[in-house]
């Protein structure tokens, strides 16, 4: 049975595209500010078997890009955007990983999806996720470049091959420049609008 | 000899392999992934990728920021 949100939802997808986006399962790796953002928009396009995962908490300077509020200050971030994430929608099947990827966990932790989205902060979590996962017949969505401000349309998509794309100006880092909402966001939601092409392309 | 990097020929005077190829070209090798001749390959699989002519390589570079 639908609920309220699905049945909304409707309007918009057919049943048969539904269908298909609520059979991948799609996992993320960092619940930072692509992390936390592309979470949010996936559920609200209808994706319902997500798994996240990161070690961190709320921080007070996490509030300028990621999804989190003020009362979540201190708590773990993978439960705070888990609440967030039922709010939309109730009917999830989230799987929520409070732990540092590694080496000798990534395989475990990803084995079961279909579609990655890369969102960790460091160039060093960036490239474990690719040379772990890209090579497997999961798709991989990572992010290189996406710190500043000015000329957005900078923020672009490459495709690597069929199962690997950068999204970002490759350039860009938060080692010379800060990272903010628009950026961000920019990133996260292309991210999602690759998987969702993918999916029902 | 002459392989192809990110699309553009590169001549290369010397054998060498891919770590050793990454540093020369002054990477920092924890923050590339190479595509060699289309297949993604592990950091610690480079030193024993001798590279030859025609080869392929994709290198892509992670700045931070999530």
């Amino acid at each position: 049975m639908m609920n309220a949100f699905e049945v909304g939802l409707t309007r918009y997808l057919k049943n048969e595209q539904l269908e298909k986006i609520q059979h991948i399962h799609v996992g993320i790796a960092g619940a930072g500010g692509l992390g936390s953002n592309s979470a949010i928009m996936l559920v609200r396009t209808g994706f319902k078997k997500i798994t996240v995962v990161d070690f961190d908490e709320v921080d007070s300077s996490n509030l300028n890009r990621q999804n989190y509020f003020m009362d979540q200050v201190g708590e773990s971030k993978v439960s705070a955007l888990a609440n967030t994430l039922r709010k939309i929608n109730p009917a999830i099947e989230l799987q929520i990983v409070n732990a540092k990827i590694t080496k000798d966990n990534i395989a475990e932790i990803f084995f079961s999806c279909d579609i990655i989205i890369e969102a960790l902060d460091t160039p060093a979590g960036k490239t474990l996720i690719v040379e772990e996962l890209a090579g497997n017949k999961q798709l991989v969505v990572a992010v290189s470049g996406l710190a500043g401000f000015g000329n957005s349309d900078r923020i672009k998509t490459h495709k690597i091959n069929e199962h690997f794309y950068i999204v970002g100006d490759l350039v860009s880092g938060i080692d010379a420049l800060p990272p903010l909402a628009p950026g961000v966001t920019i990133a996260a939601a292309k991210q999602v609008d690759l998987v969702v092409e993918y999916v029902l392309k | 000899m002459e392989i192809s990097v990110n699309g553009k020929p590169v001549k290369i005077e010397i054998a060498m392999n891919l770590a050793q190829f990454i540093q020369s070209r002054g990477f920092k090798p924890q923050t590339v992934v190479i595509e060699y001749n289309g297949e993604i390959v592990k950091a610690q699989t480079w030193e024993g990728i001798v590279l030859k002519p025609h080869d392929r390589l994709e290198i892509v570079t992670f700045v931070g920021g999530g």
